[in-house]
């Protein structure tokens, strides 16, 4: 089966920096696909080229063999790709509701005619908005929340707002970096369950994470970078105990004391 | 021989560019800050200048002295106005907060020293070099010797120094400069004192190369201030050259298009420069985010 | 500031009777007041509140520092002028005209070359905008007369009745802000209006979540220059006469400070802010330099003392979703 996502000796420097170095990844439609290595190791800039939010230095990336390298991010969320972010980018002066609303944005129409004369077409939308927006609040266990400020929402709930919002705009792949940094045990199970819930309604899942019980838990396949480089792919138990991983994350000098 | 005459006019007014420009790269580029008002401090440092020139009319150091301490003092209360609460508010409240004390600064100025322009007294005299055809002043001259010597002691300062070198490390990084135990705020508002004071310096050489001052000159001078650091780079050889190449071309501008003119030549500058290498000649390419 | 939390409570909770005083004051104004002068100075104001709210579109909602604002104001006033001297064209048509000129010539000058900068540095290009059209009308002498300005602007016709008196142009021009402040309120209530905030609170996520991000930008910049043009048309019809002296970088900078102390982000701010200023300096009333001196420590005050401006700046910028509202929707729907 052809994958759903094509990264094709993908490279982003920075001058000098090599921050993604020729990675190369397939990724399957339906699956939940993982992406560790240490810090620094190239994974959100990845994301950042994915998404459209930096330009390739070289490399392509197709989905569902379209071709989308350096397309801009607009246009690749209309392709059906959502993002969560690292850094929790909510619109913080808005609340809940407000939020999520955004993400219908490419499945709107109104133009300026529109909203000055209310026609149909803005009665429509905004209808559309606030029920799907409800819908989604939900469905992800934020009805609570609705009127809040995303600003005074505690950091595990501004999180799974993010993942609404990403939700919102009706994607066939969702990209989660990091989505549990941050949280407790508790909210890390929800999350964890949430996360495969949506997988089964559907959704193409890549997730970057650093808690490794997510990681195991949830994907089918997992890459690791390091330094730019992909150096391991397979499934969790390959990738747990690959050498080249265990030495990426511990370091060499702990490497020997463990073969001894 | 005509475009020679240009071009030497071009860099005495250039190399007043180039030092307005200097002190607004060290603010802008070393302190990160946004200002609006460094025309208006370059104007206050003209009138210092008239002043002084009135009272000591033969010591022209003293003058500068003068000149140069007066801005200063006028950054501390720039800084104590404008930057000082706003460090950590976002950036956008520092540049209005500037742009109101602007305003403030030559609305009040219009009224201490009256609307009309006063004129300084010529005390270099009209002497010129002559070569050929070609004149060179003995007031342009003076101010290209003036500036060199201005930014040769500035390098000595900022890298001779330990304050200069605070300064340097917090242009780099402000956070890394913390870590190293270098006392940021204070690097900060002796970078800001730094480009103010050389701002009036600049402020007194228009005032000499034009024979006036006027309360609502810092505009002007502010604006080719910033499209000289645009088109040179945001650091101090980058300030320079693009104010010399600013003084430059207008002159040239002048020559073919008339005087009226003269301004929009650095506007075309500034877009041009925006639209093919925004980091400007001598600037590093900073790491891009596309939308 | 707990003063400004107490008004702004009081007026909310009789929100409808603050309303009605202020629609039948507006009304009945130019009928209970016979000064000429104090007509022309709320004439004034109208003005500008035209062009405070037509900055706080860019600034306080598009994302944007636009500081250049006597440029479109001037583009818009000269279109009037030179249309209604030379070729009689009319003030009706004039007025959509002047604005659309304003914009186009913003989108291409302004818009195109350099929206994707950031803040500082659109706002120093809006400034050189600012001054270029300045310049640009002062030297182009065949076109606009240069620093002579234009003269002998016609006075407006309604229904072959022109339109002579202060009171009659009081009317006129408030049925326009009223007309404006309606489009603007609703268009920051839609689909574009949320797109236009949510690229002034974070433009990545803002194009993560599917915003043309430059595309949005450039309809903000042409929404917004519009109303300057159409508030210089007014300001050309009005006056009867301009020049480039009206168009100097200053009027950016009043405009700045109305929109500042108002609150920017707001809706009131830019009806506030240009109210109260206007009123000071007319109280301290002198020459034009002391107007500037107010404005200037004006900002300063907010800025150190309440950087929302009196309106409270952002929290206010729409109507945000409120459970009446969403009932209100949802239960049409299910009627039909």
């Amino acid at each position: 089966m052809e994958p759903t996502f094509a990264i094709k000796e993908l490279c982003k420097y920075f001058g000098g920096l090599k921050a993604v170095d020729k990675v190369n990844i397939k990724i399957k439609k339906g699956m939940i696909y993982g992406i560790i290595g240490p810090n620094g190791a190239g994974k959100s800039t990845l994301f950042n080229v994915l998404t459209g939010h930096l330009s390739a230095t070289s490399g392509d990336i197709y989905f569902e063999n379209k071709k989308i390298t350096n397309l801009p991010s607009y246009e690749i969320t209309r392709l059906g790709i959502a993002r969560t972010f690292q850094n929790i980018k909510l619109f913080k002066y808005m609340n809940v509701l407000d939020n999520v609303k955004i993400g219908f944005h490419t499945q709107t129409k109104t133009n300026f005619l529109d909203a000055i004369f209310h026609t149909s077409t803005y009665n429509h939308d905004e209808r559309l908005t606030i029920k799907k927006g409800l819908e989604i609040l939900e469905r992800v266990g934020l009805a609570d929340f609705t009127y809040d400020y995303a600003l005074n929402l505690s950091y595990g709930i501004q999180r799974k707002l993010e993942i609404a919002r990403a939700l919102a705009t009706n994607p066939t792949v969702l990209l989660l970096d990091e989505p549990t940094a941050g949280m407790n045990p508790v909210e890390t199970n929800q999350i964890i369950k949430f996360i495969r819930q949506l997988n089964q309604e559907g959704l193409t899942i890549i997730i970057i994470e650093h808690d490794m019980k997510v990681i195991m838990n949830l994907c089918s396949r997992i890459s690791v970078l390091n330094e730019g480089k992909k150096i391991c792919e397979g499934i969790p138990r390959e990738v747990q105990t690959d050498k080249d991983v265990i030495e990426a994350y511990l370091g060499k000098s702990n490497l020997l004391k463990f073969n001894k | 021989m005509f475009y020679l005459q240009q071009i030497i006019n071009g860099i005495a007014q250039g190399s007043i560019y180039a030092l307005t420009a200097i002190g607004y790269a060290i603010i802008l580029g070393i302190v990160n800050i946004p200002s609006f008002v460094h025309g208006d401090v370059m104007m206050i440092g003209a009138f210092a200048g008239y002043y002084s020139v009135l009272l000591f009319p033969d010591n022209l150091l003293l003058v500068f002295i003068i000149v140069f301490a007066a801005t200063w003092v006028l950054g501390i209360i720039v800084d104590m106005v404008c930057y000082r609460r706003f460090r950590n508010s976002p950036r956008q409240v520092m540049l209005i907060c500037t742009v109101g004390f602007s305003i403030f600064l030559k609305s009040s100025s219009q009224v201490i020293f009256g609307t009309r322009q006063k004129l300084i007294p010529n005390i270099l005299g009209n002497n010129f070099f002559a070569l050929g055809e070609i004149r060179i002043t003995f007031v342009q001259i003076f101010i290209v010797s003036v500036v060199i010597f201005t930014v040769f002691l500035l390098q000595l300062l900022l890298y001779r120094t330990k304050i200069g070198l605070s300064v340097r490390a917090v242009s780099m990084h402000k956070s890394a400069s913390a870590l190293v135990g270098i006392n940021v705020n204070q690097a900060m508002r002796f970078g800001n004192c730094l480009g103010c004071a050389l701002g009036g310096i600049a402020g007194i050489l228009l005032g000499v190369y034009y024979n006036a001052v006027h309360p609502l000159m810092g505009g002007n001078a502010a604006m080719k201030a910033f499209i000289a650091v645009i088109f040179g780079g945001i650091n101090i050889p980058g300030a320079a050259l693009g104010g010399l190449l600013l003084g430059i071309f207008e002159n040239m501008g002048v020559s073919f298009f008339g005087s009226g003119y003269r301004d929009i030549v650095g506007y075309v500058i500034l877009i041009i420069v925006l639209l093919i290498k925004p980091s400007g000649l001598l600037g590093r390419k900073e790491s891009e985010i596309r939308i | 500031m707990s003063i400004f939390n107490y008004l702004k409570n009081q007026i909310r909770g009789k929100s409808h009777l603050t309303l009605g005083f202020l629609l039948v004051t507006l009304l009945l104004f130019p009928l209970l007041v016979k000064s000429q002068f104090i007509i022309r100075v709320v004439i004034n104001i109208l003005i500008y509140i035209m062009l405070a709210s037509s900055m706080n579109i860019i600034n306080g909602f598009g994302g944007m520092f636009s500081i250049g604002h006597a440029g479109y104001y001037c583009v818009g006033a000269y279109t009037a002028a030179i249309l209604s001297t030379r070729f009689g064209w009319s003030f009706w048509i004039l007025l959509p005209l002047s604005g659309a000129m304003a914009g186009i010539v913003s989108m291409l000058l302004l818009g195109f070359p350099a929206l994707r900068l950031r803040g500082l540095y659109f706002a120093m290009v809006t400034l050189g905008f600012s001054e270029v059209i300045r310049l640009i009308v002062l030297n182009w002498i065949t076109l606009t007369r240069g620093p002579m300005g234009i003269p002998g602007i016609p006075f407006p016709t309604f229904f072959g009745n022109s339109i002579r008196y202060n009171w009659q142009f009081y009317y006129i021009i408030l049925g326009i802000v009223v007309l404006m402040l309606f489009i603007i309120q609703r268009v920051l209530n839609s689909r574009i209006g949320r797109a236009w905030i949510s690229i002034r609170e974070d433009e990545t996520a803002a194009s993560a979540m599917g915003v043309e991000v430059f595309r949005y930008k450039l309809m903000n910049l042409f929404f917004a220059t519009f109303w300057a043009g159409v508030a210089g048309c007014i300001y050309a019809f009005f006056a009867r006469y301009i020049s480039a002296d009206s168009f100097t970088l200053d009027e950016g900078f009043s405009i700045l400070a109305m929109v500042i102390v108002g609150g920017q982000g707001s809706f009131i701010g830019p009806i506030l802010g240009p109210f109260l200023l206007l009123t000071l300096t007319e109280i301290f009333r002198g020459i034009a330099q002391y107007r500037l001196i107010i404005f200037g420590a004006a900002i300063l005050i907010v800025m150190h003392l309440r950087p929302g401006g009196i309106a409270g700046g952002r929290m206010h910028s729409i109507k945000l979703s409120n459970i009446q509202e969403i009932k209100q929707k949802l239960s049409v729907r299910q009627d039909k």
